[in-house]
């Protein structure tokens, strides 16, 4: 059984181009366009790996994965952030022990072959 | 008797020299005042004077006085220019006063994602982002004309607010639209809000009567409107009443005119 990749970003381009990477490579993907619709897919969809932009509507990245590591069944899923935000990991280091952060910081404009290579890493 | 030949500006009355200021247009001149007069009642008397957003701007680089730097960060209107005053100032209250002004996703987007800012004003640029989408979906509403109380258009807008009230409950949306009470727009929406949830009234009650403080006077003026179109309570008439005392003239004429409406 392919493995499940949730995708929130608010740019529609990004959702698009990762939605036909991973699904290429063998994943299956379902997007989120906002924190608020990334929370309710991630509870329906239980992904493998989601991949978070920080800058969104109604709920940021960094809001919503705070969201997510109070949920049971979501804490312990592994969170890609990807961000154009630089230095994003020194603007949020006081705000998680470090067993919570992110497992993977990638910054925008996303690399292929990094992005593929950090999935196939996290989701065995 | 001591007598005093220099301008009138320089007076050592400072009666005097507020009285001079009535005749001063100069904004170089007034910036000048502004900043270094001895005294803090001509201090902000000069920087209510100033006009243009780039000589506010200045001020609020060069003033020492925080209710001057304040006064004069409310009356910027131009995001680009709160932007420069959020880069330029670490203080935390010149930095949220900067930020009530900015609605722009763009303008909070180079904030979070330029490295020069500090990291608090990085992260509110970043909350902040999320919450004015809220703004937009509220002000959606705000902005269609009341309909006459027959017609069928008001159904649909009364649809269209209380389904964003339903979905994220009012105390939250009044709380992300009052970051933004130095637009407009944003004050619009939390008049909608008192008038239409019980629940987030009281937030939107909050956010209104800091607006009427704000320091653009146009800000205040609308937080009367929206103040007043409300079901009167004690609440409310308390909040109205310090109107009646605004050092701007067109609030109070607005307040005479909707205290007798």
């Amino acid at each position: 059984m392919a493995h499940r990749i949730l995708i929130v970003d608010d740019d529609p381009d990004i959702r698009t181009y990762l939605k036909t990477l991973f699904e290429k490579n063998g994943y299956e993907t379902q997007t989120a366009e906002d924190g608020e619709k990334g929370l309710e897919t991630a509870r329906a969809f239980r992904p493998a790996l989601i991949t978070l932009d920080i800058l969104m509507p109604k709920e940021s990245g960094m809001r919503l994965f705070q969201k997510l590591k109070e949920e049971a069944d979501l804490k312990d899923v592994p969170v890609v952030i990807l961000t154009g935000v630089s230095q994003y990991r020194e603007l949020h280091e006081n705000d998680f022990p470090a067993s919570q952060l992110p497992a993977a910081f990638i910054e925008k404009p996303i690399q292929q072959e990094r992005i593929l290579q950090t999935v196939r890493e996290l989701v065995r | 008797m001591r007598l005093f030949l220099g301008p009138k500006i320089k007076h050592p009355d400072e009666k005097v020299r507020l009285k001079a200021l009535e005749e001063i247009h100069d904004e170089a001149v007034l910036l000048d005042v502004a900043s270094e007069d001895a005294s803090p009642a001509v201090r902000l008397a000069a920087a209510r004077r100033i006009q243009a957003p780039a000589t506010l701007a200045d001020l609020v680089d060069r003033a020492k006085q925080m209710d001057v730097i304040l006064d004069a960060v409310g009356r910027i209107r131009d995001p680009n220019l709160l932007a420069r005053v959020i880069l330029n100032h670490k203080n935390l209250q010149i930095m949220n006063a900067a930020f009530e002004g900015i609605t722009d996703p763009k303008v909070l987007e180079g904030i979070a994602q330029d490295s020069r800012y500090s990291i608090q004003a990085r992260r509110i640029a970043i909350d902040n982002y999320a919450d004015r989408s809220f703004l937009d979906d509220v002000s959606q509403s705000a902005e269609q004309p009341e309909p006459p109380p027959s017609s069928s258009h008001k159904e649909v807008n009364t649809e269209n607010i209380r389904a964003l009230l339903d979905r994220y409950g009012g105390p939250r949306l009044a709380d992300a639209i009052g970051k933004f009470r130095g637009s407009e727009r944003a004050v619009r929406s939390l008049g909608l809000i008192a008038r239409h949830s019980p629940e987030g009234r009281p937030n939107a009650l909050q956010s209104l009567d800091k607006a009427l403080s704000h320091a653009n006077p146009n800000i205040r003026k609308c937080a009367l409107e929206e103040l007043a179109r409300l079901d009167p309570d004690p609440a409310v008439h308390g909040i109205l009443s310090r109107a009646k005392d605004d050092p701007d003239p067109d609030v109070r004429q607005a307040y005479q005119r909707l205290s007798t409406v």
